[in-house]
């Protein structure tokens, strides 16, 4: 865990920065900077492809083996 | 070609696969399955809109794609361009949606499509920001008939040639 203000910043890696734009009302503006094949999403919209992922990737109910 | 390196792979989704090492598609993964990374692409059946994206590295692992704008012709996402450059995409890329029969109706993930590029056969999983596309577009009802899952065909492939982009089809055995 760490502690970051206004305008700070940390990096995981050499590659990837994530810095602090504003706070306000609860709410935290993030800049990250990060390569083009990283992903960056909020962490709902991934966990809702993952979720649709594993479904479609059942077998059917029926027809399927 | 006589030197070409062929991958087999006994699937329990499609049956047998068989294609050349250049046919392979590579994914750094998709969400939900991180260490799925070559994948096979054929048609379901000649005369099917749907495909199999099967996974040579899970023979467990398949999805059934298709071309959205085959249902859905008006269907353009913004493709990031930083996806397209992870991609080392210069061209021509294949545009697919990963569709799920199982429900009661069967549907489209739009919100999160397949971007593959022929030349590199690269592919990504692009989760589109844009909240106008739908993670489970229900497909038309009639649409939906012609879906692997729903065909009787028992999921295997057959015949396996003739993709629609021209690249090489990968030659798929049926089982037994």
């Amino acid at each position: 865990m760490l502690t970051r203000r206004n305008g700070e910043a940390l990096r995981i890696g050499p590659e990837v920065r994530i810095r602090v734009l504003s706070i306000s009302r609860g709410q935290v503006r993030l800049g990250v900077e990060a390569p083009a094949d990283l992903l960056v999403l909020r962490d709902e919209v991934y966990e809702r492809v993952v979720e649709a992922n594993r479904e479609a990737a059942e077998p059917g109910v029926e027809g399927t083996p | 070609m006589s030197d070409a390196v062929w991958v087999e792979v006994a699937h329990r989704r499609v049956g047998d696969i068989r294609l050349p090492e250049s046919a392979v598609i590579r994914f750094a993964g998709l969400p939900g399955f991180p260490e799925a990374r070559r994948f096979a692409l054929f048609q379901h059946d000649q005369d099917s809109p749907f495909s199999w994206l099967a996974c040579l590295d899970d023979p467990d692992l398949a999805f059934v794609v298709t071309d959205p704008r085959l249902f859905f012709p008006d269907y353009a996402p913004g493709i990031p361009s930083r996806a397209l450059e992870a991609l080392g995409a210069d061209g021509a890329c294949e545009l697919l949606s990963i569709a799920n029969l199982r429900g009661e109706r069967p549907c489209l993930n739009l919100a999160a499509p397949l971007v593959v590029d022929a030349t590199s056969r690269r592919g990504v999983q692009v989760v589109l920001e844009e909240k106008q596309h739908a993670i489970a577009q229900a497909l038309p009802e009639d649409a939906a008939k012609q879906a692997p899952a729903r065909s009787g065909a028992a999921g295997t492939a057959s015949g396996g040639t003739g993709t629609s982009d021209g690249v090489e089809a990968p030659e798929v055995e049926r089982p037994g």
